[in-house]
């Protein structure tokens, strides 16, 4: 799966999902993948860091005080003036939605998970192997 | 708890959460909390540091790094690296019956400094850790600390293995020469709270030269 094939389904979730205004894929290390065509650059590369650090502390919280499944299955901060989700998308990658006041949590969570099931294993971002030259 | 009568003001405990197992409870008497923060560039050995000196299991958000990094994240020198915190360390030490530090490491890629300024608020002072093989990723923070009046200490993180001296060090650095320098291995808990000691006489000594 190519990343303009990426792209187009992030199109397609903000589409289909009322209320949604950008979706990013990051890697886990917090940098940007791909992203829905109405987030600047700029703002991706902020939204991958930020996502990837409150995807890291959900983890430690759910390690702290979980079942000790050791996973988290999503992640979202209520602002004035919008949302943000994040779910687990693929081995080492995240997904990110940003939504205004107005969207429906239940729902941009149940179209995420569906999304991520559609990218599937197309999104693994694998661990650096070999350190390259400086 | 209050805050010490120190200027730049001690922090109230922060909001982050302590991990529950320690393996030294925080003690009732506890009344006086003081924040350190720990920055420097990527790779330099902060979340080490933190690990080192903590008592408590230390929070550490570190993530796999993946092959997105290629070409942002620079190995070299670190080759070995396979992790890098994405959120904050965060460790404690408890000083004596009724003072405790809290000690918060920031991440270091340039994507991540946005965070720097929540881990500065209230914060006593500040490590910088530096790594002679990369200098240069140090000059940010150095950069910040002066231009904000955070009183801090540089740290040479030699890994046990001097490879330059202070002096050089310092003049690759142009660093001012009320700034205290000294050489750690992060990996030595004693090495490491060493330098936490450095800072905290740095603070006192501007606290009473401030206070003449």
């Amino acid at each position: 799966m190519n990343l303009d094939t990426l792209t187009w389904l992030l199109e397609g979730l903000l589409e289909r999902t009322p209320g949604t205004r950008h979706a990013l894929v990051l890697s886990r290390d917090g940098l940007k993948l791909c992203h829905s065509s109405g987030l600047r650059a700029d703002s991706a590369d902020h939204l991958a860091a930020i996502a990837a650090g409150v995807q890291s502390l959900a983890h430690s919280a759910s390690v702290e005080f979980g079942d000790g499944a050791g996973g988290v299955r999503q992640a979202m901060a209520e602002f004035y003036g919008g949302l943000l989700f994040i779910v687990e998308a693929g081995h080492g990658a995240h997904l990110a939605v940003i939504t205004s006041d107005e969207a429906e949590p239940g729902l941009v969570g149940h179209n995420m998970n569906e999304l991520v099931e559609q990218m599937g294993e197309h999104l693994t971002t694998p661990p650096r192997t070999v350190a390259g030259p400086a | 708890m209050h805050s010490t009568t120190s200027e730049p003001s001690a922090s109230q405990p922060p909001a982050a959460p302590a991990p529950g197992d320690a393996h030294v409870p925080l003690p009732a008497t506890t009344e006086q909390a003081v924040k350190i923060a720990v920055v420097g560039g990527f790779g330099v050995g902060k979340t080490t540091l933190v690990r080192s000196v903590s008592e408590i299991r230390p929070l550490n958000t570190e993530e796999t790094m993946t092959r997105a990094g290629d070409g942002v994240d620079d190995l070299g020198g670190v080759e070995d690296k396979r992790a890098t915190t994405v959120a904050f360390d965060f460790g404690r030490i408890t000083l004596d019956a009724t003072s405790v530090l809290y000690v918060f490491g920031a991440p270091g890629q340039e994507r991540f400094w946005f965070l720097w300024e929540r881990l500065f608020s209230g914060a006593l002072g500040a490590v910088v850790l530096v790594d002679t093989r990369r200098l240069e990723d140090s000059w940010y923070a150095i950069d910040r600390l002066e231009a904000q009046g955070t009183p801090f200490v540089v740290a040479h993180n030699d890994f046990g293995e001097a490879d330059h001296s202070l002096e050089e060090v310092r003049a690759a650095l142009d660093l001012d020469a009320a700034v205290p320098l000294l050489r750690c291995d992060a990996r030595e808990r004693d090495s490491a709270k060493q330098v936490l000691i450095a800072l905290v006489r740095h603070v006192r000594a501007l606290v009473t030269e401030g206070s003449r």
